[in-house]
């Protein structure tokens, strides 16, 4: 196994030149992903196939065929998870809210969560190279918000003298317009990619102010800069530039007497990544990488009357990081990774009195060893000191056993966390309207004594002495799963996973008030288990035709309700008799917004001689619960469901010789929508597209 | 025949009178009430300044002339509800919430009943025996009554009562159907139906007995 890492070393060097995944549609989607060399299992190159640990891979080529444009659009379609919009579009992967799924890009994270949520569509996806998507606690590499796993966005490199332009218009005034440019010389690499996107939004409510999706624009800008020092030295110098801006206008009164409010926001984020990879000997391969970045908002709102301000918010994230890795190959079988860093993060918002600054110390220790041809093991273990809350110790353990040629078996045991946020640690607010006051957990104790100080406390309903005292949230995780691939055009995927997730953190009342609200805080309150499991197959039927479908089932439920449900202590009135019942543990729907059943099949076609191909997907979501309406704060009564759903999108494509392709394509052909229920699901949206390309030829092709 | 007929028919008498007239062994040991729940279905509450007021003794609705007397235990008026009690009525009613199933409740608990006072009534409503729904979820702007929650009272007569609140609509209709969520269609409110057990021995114990 250790020899694949020194081909795939020498692989990804010549890869900077070449351009590997360009191929002519003779290799199938299949073999391909087993070849796939992949990051971010070890934070290093591996091959798909020597992994223990189950890594979905989604080449770029595939995401030129979807026809999608933003990240929410591509990890829509994928096994197991949904896009699911709450402060903004994020991803559940798992049966986890979006906060607890890292996104990188090249291996760092993305920042710009001001309420958990990570808005994909902040993602531009004509520079990606291929998305690896690792399930299962990664906080053993990647530290905090690796709870349910990690998305890692590998972008473009540099390859060969070339440039592409794109220009895309759809539905809803869309408009898509990109341009890649490379330029490679000897030891030097040149990429740079622009892109500029913009819509006019949707309506679904048409008598009311505002629309549902109001118009947006934005643009993205990233360049790579790498550079061959020698043999054994490499350099590489990447940034990006984000620029979002946005326009609503919403009723804030009723509608016989409206107040129309207009809003204007604005999102920049900027990022830079020097990276320096040096071999000091064939066995010693050390990496220093930095990474600054900074994400800021900034929204106004004004009554449109006067123009007098009605709210004025802005929110300001800084994160710099320097790392350094190093990784020793002992022998063939035997490879040790360790890595220390330090991170500086400032948070500034409108609500918080101060700029909020936090540093993290990490190290982490990675050990691959094959004591046996057929046998593979990983081990991982990393440790994070965080100033403002407790230090933490994520291990991880994976094992892949080779039965046979076709038949292999793994198992993971891993841990992850995600650290209390700004929020949950510094928040001082209270409600003027209601009168009930927020605090987070460092600055209770001040706050409490403040308000003691004004006469404003009745009573404490808390002891004292637990101020202060919160912990990260923490998943322990098992994975069990097979893989086979029986014959060469047939891979199959299976993955049994629990995840036990305990110290959520959530609001308890600490405090009653004069005026008779209560003060908050938070606190590490709830446990709740999310298990399934998982399948994928993928069906080549000869050159140029793929079948891939998956499915996934899910079981997510709060453990403190399962306990309520055994004791018997939860009820609900019967619908048709209006007497109170006994609610059994079978009607639990588990927790709102995730399906029992989500599943998807996808067709791709190529014929490389003509220069035609198509896709054909279809995805199915499960019905899921929204809200409680029987008031008895669980999800149990058909009513608190919305329905499950099945969007099919298809799109075909026609490339002249090398330099032009022209691509239609329709979203969600059915014209599937619940206006009421998912306001985030446009109806049909048709589209097409116009791809340049110009230039000196690609190495990798004749 | 007619004659044997006669014969028989007199027996039959003399034995049906020896029958009932032979109740020796009823003085013994007097045969206990059966216990079971009485239902009320629609009782108007939708006056906007007088209590409709209730005795669970009597098993019907009090006239208001008697509203400053011990003859009723419970007033309604629109969602809310008063004891007999405090700054209410001059009986010495009281009562709690208890959480759980009406046919389960065997026994009364043994303490933590209120009075009515001028800082809170002793039952609760908002957050007590109903829920309002308001904007929240469908069916919109409606008072459901919770489930799994129980009122114990303590009659003015110091009997123990168990009540519970079926629904605030006339006819208690079912309220997860469309005509229900459209409020042209919602029947009136204001109509209480409840079920109630009361113990007229003056123990605690609330358990029906068929």
């Amino acid at each position: 196994m250790i020899r694949y890492f020194r081909l795939c070393w020498l692989t990804i060097l010549v890869a900077y030149s070449l351009d590997i995944h360009n191929a002519t549609g003779q290799d199938s989607i299949a073999t391909k992903n087993l070849d796939a060399v992949i990051v971010t299992a070890t934070r290093s190159e591996r091959t798909l196939s020597e992994l223990p640990v189950p890594v979905t891979v989604v080449q770029g080529e595939q995401i030129r065929s979807m026809g999608s444009l933003r990240l929410n659009d591509v990890l829509a379609e994928q096994t197991g998870m949904a896009i699911v919009t709450d402060h903004g579009t994020g991803v559940q992967l798992q049966g986890f809210s979006p906060e607890y799924t890292l996104i990188l890009v090249d291996g760092e994270p993305l920042i710009g969560r001001t309420s958990g949520t990570l808005d994909l569509t902040r993602i531009a996806v004509g520079n990606i190279k291929q998305i690896e998507i690792m399930k299962g606690p990664s906080s053993s590499l990647y530290g905090s918000e690796a709870l349910a796993g990690v998305i890692n966005i590998i972008t473009d490199r540099p390859s060969g003298t070339n440039g592409n332009v794109t220009a895309r218009y759809g539905t809803n005034e869309t408009w898509d317009l990109g341009g890649t440019l490379n330029y490679t010389k000897s030891k030097f690499g040149l990429y740079v990619f622009g892109n500029h996107y913009r819509t006019g939004g949707y309506d679904f409510s048409p008598e009311a102010e505002g629309q549902t999706v109001s118009p947006f624009s934005n643009s993205t800008f990233q360049s790579r800069v790498t550079y061959g020092l020698s043999e054994r030295t490499r350099i590489s110098l990447s940034g990006r530039y984000f620029y979002e801006k946005q326009e609503n206008s919403t009723n804030v009164g009723t509608t016989t007497d409206p107040v129309v409010v207009n809003g204007t926001g604005d999102i920049k984020d900027w990022n830079i990544n020097p990276v320096i990879t040096h071999k000091f000997t064939d066995k010693l391969k050390t990496t220093f990488r930095f990474y600054g970045t900074q994400y800021s908002t900034n929204s106004l709102l004004t009554y449109r009357q006067d123009g007098g301000t009605y709210d004025a918010t802005y929110f300001d994230q800084t994160f710099y990081r320097p790392e350094v890795q190093a990784e020793y190959f002992f022998n063939e079988r035997n490879a040790l990774s360790l890595g220390v860093g330090r991170i500086w993060e400032s948070v500034e918002a409108t609500r918080y009195d101060d700029k909020m600054k936090y540093q993290t110390n990490y190290v982490y220790a990675q050990y691959e060893w094959q004591p046996l041809k057929k046998l593979n093991l990983l081990a991982g273990a990393r440790f994070d000191d965080h100033s403002a809350y407790g230090s933490q110790v994520s291990p991880k353990l994976s094992v892949q056993y080779d039965v046979v040629k076709s038949l292999a078996v793994r198992a993971s045991y891993g841990k992850g966390f995600k650290a209390p946020d700004f929020r949950q640690l510094y928040l001082n607010f209270t409600n003027s309207t209601v009168g009930y006051t927020v605090l987070g957990s460092k600055t209770v104790e001040d706050g409490i004594l403040q308000l003691q100080e004004q006469g404003q406390i009745q009573a404490m309903l808390a002891d004292p002495s637990t101020f202060g005292d919160i912990k990260a949230e923490s998943s322990s995780a098992y994975n069990f799963g097979f893989k086979l691939n029986p014959f060469q055009r047939l891979t199959a995927n299976l993955n049994f996973f629990r995840n036990d997730v305990t110290d959520l953190i959530d609001t308890k009342a600490v405090a009653l008030k004069t005026n008779g609200q209560q003060v908050f805080s938070y606190y590490n309150i709830a446990e709740v288990y999310m298990q399934g499991l998982e399948a994928d197959v993928a069906y080549v039927f000869n050159t140029g035709l793929a079948l891939s479908a998956g499915y996934q089932y899910l079981d997510a439920k709060d453990k403190a309700v399962v306990k309520q449900l055994e004791a018997g202590t939860v009820y609900a009135r019967d619908p048709g008799t209006n007497l109170t019942r006994r609610v059994t543990k079978g009607e639990y729907g588990g927790l709102l917004n995730r399906s029992k059943n989500m599943a998807n099949a996808k067709l791709f076609y190529e014929h490389a001689e003509t220069g035609w191909s198509a896709t054909t997907r279809i995805i199915y979501r499960g019905r899921y619960g929204i809200s409680d309406t029987n008031n008895n704060n669980i999800l149990d009564a058909d009513s608190e469901y919305v329905d499950g759903y099945a969007t099919v999108n298809v799109s075909v494509a026609k490339t002249f010789g090398r330099w032009l392709r022209l691509q239609v394509g329709c979203d969600n052909i059915f014209d599937y929508t619940n206006k009421t229920y998912i306001p985030s699901l446009p109806g049909r949206l048709v589209w097409g597209s116009v791809g340049l390309t110009f230039g000196g030829r690609k190495s990798s092709e004749k | 025949m007619k004659s044997v007929i006669r014969m028989n028919a007199l027996l039959l008498m003399s034995l049906a009178l020896c029958g009932t007239s032979c109740d020796d062994s009823d003085d013994a040991a007097p045969k206990a009430q059966p216990l079971k729940a009485s239902e009320v279905a629609d009782l108007d509450a939708t006056s906007t300044g007088k209590y409709t007021f209730y005795s669970f003794a009597d098993g019907a609705v009090v006239a208001n002339a008697d509203s400053a007397s011990s003859k009723w235990d419970i007033g309604f008026r629109g969602t809310t509800l008063i004891l007999n009690s405090g700054v209410s009525g001059p009986g010495s009613a009281s009562g709690q919430i208890v959480d759980g199933i009406f046919e389960e409740i065997a026994e009364a608990p043994a303490a933590g009943y209120a009075q009515d006072t001028d800082a809170a009534k002793a039952i609760l409503g908002s957050s007590g025996w109903y829920t309002y729904t308001g904007t929240a979820s469908v069916p919109n702007h409606a008072i459901l009554p919770n489930a799994g929650k129980v009122l114990v009272l303590k009659t003015a007569a110091g009997k123990y009562v168990k009540v519970e609140i079926i629904s605030y609509y006339l006819g208690n209709p079912s309220t997860n159907t469309a005509e229900f969520a459209d409020l042209a269609s919602r029947p009136a409110s204001r109509y209480y139906s409840f079920r109630y057990l009361y113990q007229p021995d003056g123990t605690t114990n609330l358990e029906a007995t068929e």
